[in-house]
């Protein structure tokens, strides 16, 4: 791994400009002297949150989604969305795009459809009780123990050291397994293996019994199976090493793809080493209308219109850095975001795929994401806005 | 709060917030200076009234999880959550050749392709220079947890990468 992270290393926002106090004695002399009131804090709080909301101008095309305000028809309860906690998509929502401050100019270059899909929208059903809910998973992989609770963390770690953690702070909780092996922390991981491991058809039986028994609604398709060495050094200093497989699956609801994954890997031996995936049930299916993955990209534009100020696109050199996006193709699949009321769903969600130019060199690949909702019934509303920001 | 404590958190402070500077910087990028040094203070603040809480094994990490949950609540309060959270800087301008710039742009590509935890444990470890254990403190989960999950994740990416690099 060392030559990716000094590959990593280079790309590091802070390796250039290093974050420098200002007056750290003063910061001291100020929070020891007087412990902010909640009041105090509060309106201290506000100010950061407003000045960071400021700063949100900048946005990117997936934001358009990521707090907006379903006004819905009469038959339909609002949605207030608060975040996609999922897939934090706005982190590298075009990452490909090298510059932060670009506007971005979406283009056709192949036909989309023109007509709106049926894909249906779910409410998630949470397990309403996280210690037991915990327990229950830890007992289907074989670990007994009591669970142990920090923050949003619960822990059940069984005598052999095996342990479950399951953790609710994302928009879907999401469920840990890890093994006692090795007992020692891996130093390196490498793609190449020279002992012969389980055959991908019996991982896959064992990884859809394991799921059998977790007894979630979800569904797992494509799975992809990988195979790597962790290198280590044992207790005695001696190098360890052990070989290890997995598959990771697409969780798929209504054999419509969703941005959670099921993973689980084996050693040599068949036994099961780690597993992660969601935890979550499905409630009714809600049909929400929703546009077009034509009229999808018309979105984009208009978000990067509102969202960037200066000159209109490519009018003068005082606006932003233009760059033309072309959308080659569109795909839908269900993204999980978090409401405003604390409940969690599944929402249709376009991604369209394309490439854009670059200075100096080939095109970069990209992708956006849109929410499928119509537009009209879609939007950001200030006063809800202002709520959101003072929660 | 006796002098003791006030010690302790003064040298906290003093060499931890550099660090946590970074950490913020690193996932709320650009941000203006005066945002980030709130952000850091915001910090402390909780720093300051747990400090019985950190353990001495542990400091940063267990800082770097209390900037965190800075950063959630932050998040939480925005509307346009994408726009400043962390984007990769630029390419360095002095890279000398074109297969330079193609090499990071499979980078951004193959970390973009990354779950979220994959990609969080990664940069955690790669960028802010957690070990397994300061990551088992920073998750809290245990360092052999920690261990695996950065093995699969580094595994994941590693395997994102060469897919790039070979299209």
């Amino acid at each position: 791994m060392s030559d990716l992270s000094d590959r990593l290393a280079a790309l590091d926002p802070a390796a250039h400009s290093p974050y420098e106090a200002r007056n750290l004695d003063e910061m001291i002399s100020r929070i020891v002297a007087s412990s902010p009131s909640g009041a105090a804090r509060s309106a201290w709080w506000q100010r950061v949150q407003l000045r960071l909301a400021a700063a949100l101008i900048l946005g990117t095309a997936l934001g358009a989604g990521t707090v907006a305000l379903l006004q819905g028809g009469t038959s339909l309860a609002p949605l207030a969305i608060q975040t996609n906690v999922a897939r934090h998509p706005g982190t590298f929502s075009t990452t490909e795009v090298p510059q932060s401050f670009e506007e971005t100019n979406f283009v056709l270059a192949a036909t989309l459809t023109p007509s709106s899909p049926q894909s249906p929208s779910f409410k998630l059903s949470i397990p309403p009780h996280s210690a037991r809910e915990a327990l229950r998973l830890a007992s289907a992989f074989g670990v007994v123990g009591a669970v142990h609770r920090r923050g949003d963390d619960w822990t059940v770690a069984g005598a052999s050291g095996a342990s479950l953690d399951y953790q609710t702070s994302g928009a879907t909780p999401q469920w840990y397994y890890s093994s006692t092996t090795p007992k020692v922390a891996p130093a390196t991981a490498s793609s190449s293996v020279d002992v012969a491991l389980p055959s991908h058809t019996a991982l896959n039986r064992d990884a859809l019994g394991y799921l059998k028994r977790l007894g979630f609604d979800y569904a797992v398709a494509s799975p992809v199976y990988s195979e790597s060495t962790l290198s280590t050094t044992g207790a005695g200093g001696a190098p360890v090493s052990l070989g290890e497989e997995e598959v990771s699956y697409t969780v798929t609801v209504h054999r419509v793809d969703t941005d959670q994954t099921v993973s689980f890997s084996v050693d040599a031996h068949n036994a099961l080493l780690y597993a992660q995936g969601p935890a979550f049930g499905l409630g009714a299916a809600t049909n929400y209308p929703l546009q077009s993955p034509l009229a999808g990209v018309n979105a984009l534009n208009a978000m990067e219109r509102s969202t960037l100020s200066g000159p209109a696109v490519g009018t003068g050199a005082a606006g932003p850095a233009m760059v033309h996006a072309k959308i080659t193709s569109e795909s839908i699949s269900l993204a999980t975001f978090r409401l405003r009321n604390g409940t969690s769903w599944l929402l249709p969600l376009y991604t369209y795929s394309g490439s854009v130019a670059q200075k100096g060199g080939p095109p970069a690949a990209g992708t956006w994401s849109e929410i499928a909702i119509q537009p009209a019934y879609v939007r950001l509303s200030p006063a809800e806005a202002r709520s959101v920001l003072n929660n | 709060m006796g002098a003791p404590d006030e010690d302790r958190f003064a040298r906290l402070v003093h060499e931890h917030s550099g660090a946590v500077g970074n950490y913020l910087r690193r996932r709320l990028y650009p941000l203006s200076p005066s945002d980030l040094d709130d952000l850091v203070e915001e910090t402390m603040i909780v720093v300051w009234r747990r400090i019985d809480s950190v353990p001495t094994d542990a400091e940063l990490p267990w800082m770097l999880g209390v900037a965190r949950n800075v950063l959630r609540n932050a998040r939480r309060a925005k509307n346009r959550r994408s726009a400043v959270e962390s984007r990769l800087a630029p390419a360095p301008d002095d890279a000398s050749a074109e297969e330079h710039v193609i090499a990071d742009e499979s980078m951004r590509h193959a970390l973009a392709s990354l779950p979220d935890d994959d990609r969080e444990i990664l940069l955690l470890n790669a960028w802010d220079g957690l070990d397994t254990h300061a990551l088992g403190v920073y998750f809290v989960i245990s360092t052999n947890a920690a261990a695996v999950r950065l093995s699969r994740a580094q595994h994941r990416f590693r395997e994102l990468l060469n897919e790039t690099q070979v299209r």
